[in-house]
């Protein structure tokens, strides 16, 4: 059993929105489960700098969540204090899959090599999904909030854009597929946005009041926060093939899958079936969500990492 | 319940008459339609489409006849091209049959495939998307039998050009050269007409559809 003297660092940069609501959840999680482990959600250079004055011997390891330079900058120092970081390796599958995201040539390649140098100063990689597992010492999902408002979208036939209109997230089509649906009465709404926030209470309040949430996507991806945060609050998405978790999705009636190569209208006319005609989720729902990103996760994955830091620590 | 064809003067109707006939009960042109007596229960299976834009209006001026029926449109996946580029005529017109299709239409699906070639011709088409005549048949029968919602369902397969051969280069050089192109790729209209003369079958949008759904693929 850990003593009660360590301390985890989650450090994140203040303005990686979505990442710094995951740092700030497994904070949450680790504050709650673990007795003998104070989590500590770290943002700027001075707060890291006074932890590491007062309680260096106190910290067991650090976590870092996003490639910024202030975040390499933490881990250049927490790697000269001879303090272990598990890097939260995203993308393990290189630059051909920033390319294929549509990012430019001078992103990729600047990103590539900030993951390069976030490798060589962390003690561990952690991956997203099991199937990386190969690029890194440990699979540890992402999590999440499990305590969320309660589901508020009955006949408000609002369709929920979460995040910045990146190319790939296909933008455009989502507009005019709202277009044709304002017809049957549907309307678009963006997070974030003036009219609904920018905190992560009016990201929760959004997802539990909008009937989908659109996540489709032109080429493969890892893993999107927007899935996994409509998933945690029980609402269905608009997905492509793409997505990693489509089988779990499926399971509990939360998706409708189309293709980017669909005409609009039969995207619109299937949007409409599927909310007129929209089942029940499955009663493992809670159970799966928990284990998904929520504590149950938390206890399977991230527990024994930081057990197995404190046995070598020892 | 007839299942009917309509389409009856295509050459994919000519090539697989007798595994079309096995299935469907009949097959008429589209220009029937006008004194045909439609039932209720028919499932219509379209093959025709317009050689040109005016051909393409008349026959779906045609086809609203059987708006309520159960259909199913035989469409092809280089229709990704036309998101692109109207360079093609044959995938601007087939994108011209879907969008009639998704706005008209009530209970439909949109098959979209590769040539459709006996398993032992899959090799002519090299280097594009191709569909084994087998699978083409298995998934139609499948859909016949199944629910009319509105949907796409694509299917294909390609056949690799041999590798270090001399075609296999130019093939390299061309799906590069137009995926570069791929909004403008009539630019290369006189190199495709000597692919044409060199008996490739793969330029234009055969090579440049291939191309982009591979680059999408899930």
């Amino acid at each position: 059993m850990i003593e009660s003297k360590y301390i985890v660092l989650s450090l994140c940069h203040k303005k990686k929105y979505g990442l710094s609501d995951i740092s700030e959840a497994l904070v949450g999680y680790g504050n709650t489960l673990e007795k003998h482990i104070r989590f500590i959600h770290v943002q700027t250079l001075s707060e890291l700098l006074a932890i590491i004055t007062k309680h260096k011997s106190k910290i067991l390891c650090s976590i870092s969540w996003d490639n910024s330079r202030s975040t390499f900058t933490k881990v250049l120092i927490l790697y000269l204090s001879r303090i272990k970081n598990i890097y939260y390796y995203h993308e393990p599958m290189g630059i051909r899959y920033k390319l294929s995201m549509k990012a430019s040539l001078t992103y990729s390649i600047i990103s590539s090599f900030a993951e390069i140098l976030f490798k060589i100063f962390s003690s561990y990689k952690a991956v997203s999904l099991e199937v990386f597992l190969n690029k890194g010492n440990f699979y540890l999902p992402l999590l999440y909030d499990e305590v969320r408002p309660k589901k508020n979208n009955k006949n408000n036939k609002t369709i929920g854009f979460v995040g910045f209109k990146k190319k790939e997230r296909l933008p455009r089509l989502y507009e005019d597929v709202m277009s044709i649906l304002k017809r049957d009465g549907y309307k678009a709404a963006y997070f974030p946005s003036e009219q609904y926030g920018f905190t992560k209470k009016a990201k929760l309040k959004f997802l539990s009041e909008v009937s989908m949430v659109w996540n489709v996507f032109v080429s493969p991806y890892t893993q999107s926060a927007v899935t996994a945060d409509a998933f945690m609050s029980n609402t269905p998405l608009i997905l492509s093939n793409h997505e990693p978790f489509k089988k779990l999705l499926k399971k509990h009636n939360l998706a409708l899958f189309v293709s980017p190569n669909d005409p609009k209208e039969i995207i619109s006319r299937r949007i409409v079936k599927f909310l007129e005609t929209q089942k029940n989720p499955s009663k493992n729902l809670p159970k799966d969500i928990s284990m998904f990103g929520g504590s149950e996760a938390y206890l399977k994955y991230w527990q024994p990492v930081f057990n197995k830091i404190f046995m070598e620590k020892k | 319940m007839r299942k009917i064809i309509i389409g009856k003067n295509s050459n994919l109707y000519k090539e697989f008459k007798k595994e079309f006939d096995e299935i469907f009960d009949l097959a008429i042109s589209h220009k029937d339609l006008h004194n045909f007596v439609i039932k209720k229960t028919d499932i219509y299976f379209i093959l025709s489409y317009g050689q040109s834009e005016k051909e393409m209006s008349q026959l779906l001026s045609e086809v609203i006849k059987i708006k309520q029926n159960n259909v199913i449109l035989l469409s092809t996946t280089a229709i990704i091209v036309s998101k692109y580029s109207k360079c093609y005529a044959y995938p601007k017109l087939k994108m011209m049959q879907e969008n009639f299709f998704s706005a008209k239409m009530s209970n439909f699906i949109i098959y979209r495939v590769g040539t459709v070639l006996r398993k032992n011709n899959l090799y002519h088409n090299r280097g594009t998307c191709v569909l084994n005549s087998d699978l083409f048949f298995r998934t139609l029968k499948k859909l016949l039998s199944g629910e009319f919602v509105c949907q796409v369902v694509e299917e294909y397969e390609f056949v690799r050009i041999e590798k270090n051969t001399l075609e296999s280069i130019i093939y390299f050089i061309y799906t590069v050269t137009i995926r570069l192109f791929y909004k403008f790729p009539c630019v290369l209209r006189p190199i495709d007409l000597i692919l044409k003369i060199l008996n490739y079958r793969w330029y234009g949008y055969g090579a440049l559809s291939l191309k982009l759904l591979r680059e999408n693929k899930v």
